[in-house]
């Protein structure tokens, strides 16, 4: 935990100052697990800031401060999908719509300004994304989570409210068929 | 149905995977937010509570005018027709009287018995 659960009670009994600090807190994990979800940095705030306020109107529903940290990766979750639906439903692929970090990657590939340390990371990207979009959006979030955030089966079992059997079987066959597209690639 | 395969029966790809997915975490920067974050998330709760605000007075105005026209209609229809004044201020044969005003009475009168002497 980031924080102590005293200051969760508070944010949770109307302190807003309590709630700011809350934020203060786990601002820039929500905002680099929200960033690896939906990779389009320039939403990432906007994402994180509707992630922040479901937590500020959902805090008083919380039990007890214990499961705060699986409540907010819940509503991460939640917020991410939400997002990447809306984003399925618009499915335009203008110049205008690509995201800064791709029309910055175009920019600078027309200047020849891409450095071997960069292209390294964008290939590793690439091939990540290909091989997570053979499986299911859920289950590429569920295995983000898993293996790219690393949570544990514990955790993502009070984030997803499924016993953990189930999500090891949903896990295992989600990353089984990611590995089979790796090694058929690898050939 | 898939084949449900022995988890770990093949580690060289599991590691390699594993490794994939550890390298692809760390392609990403740090992501931290503008100075703007906060102050945009304080507008969004305060938009968001004054919409709240507004739809609860809105549903309070319907509730009020509609109860209020509910209460016209009970006033107006249900309410029983107001009954006559005078049983109230008159007496209880006036009005034993009154009701019965309308009604032909047949006077009793002696009846002439035969033998009978006057």
């Amino acid at each position: 935990m980031l924080v102590e659960f005293s200051l969760i009670e508070k944010a949770r009994g109307g302190d807003d100052g309590a709630f700011n600090q809350l934020v203060q807190a786990y601002r820039k994990r929500i905002l680099g697990t929200i960033a690896r979800l939906i990779g389009r940095p320039e939403d990432v705030e906007d994402v994180g800031q509707e992630v922040f306020l479901r937590l500020y109107y959902s805090l008083e529903q919380l039990r007890t401060p214990e499961v705060f940290e699986p409540w907010l990766y819940r509503l991460t979750v939640n917020a991410a999908y939400d997002y990447l639906r809306k984003q399925r439903r618009r499915h335009e692929h203008r110049m205008s719509d690509l995201s800064e970090q791709q029309v910055m990657m175009a920019d600078a590939a027309a200047g020849g300004k891409v450095t071997t340390e960069e292209n390294r990371r964008t290939k590793i990207r690439e091939l990540v994304d290909s091989l997570l979009g053979k499986i299911s959006e859920e289950d590429r979030i569920l295995l983000m989570m898993k293996e790219v955030e690393g949570l544990s089966l514990k955790e993502l079992e009070q984030v997803y409210k499924v016993n953990e059997n189930a999500l090891k079987v949903r896990l295992f066959r989600a990353r089984q068929r990611v590995l089979k597209a790796f090694e058929a690639g690898e050939e | 149905m898939e084949r449900m395969e022995k988890p770990g029966a093949d580690l060289g790809g599991n590691d390699k995977l594993a490794g994939l997915f550890a390298e692809y975490r760390g392609t990403f920067p740090d992501t931290d937010s503008s100075p703007e974050f906060m102050p945009k998330l304080w507008q969004r709760i305060e938009a968001r509570r004054r919409e709240t605000t507004s739809i609860f007075r809105h549903l309070t105005q319907a509730f009020v005018a509609i109860t209020a026209a509910l209460l016209i209609i009970l006033t107006t229809v249900l309410m029983p027709t107001s009954p006559d004044v005078d049983l109230y201020s008159s007496t209880y044969t006036e009005v034993v009287a009154a009701d019965h005003a309308d009604r032909d009475y047949v006077q009793a009168l002696p009846a002439d018995l035969p033998g009978e002497v006057r």
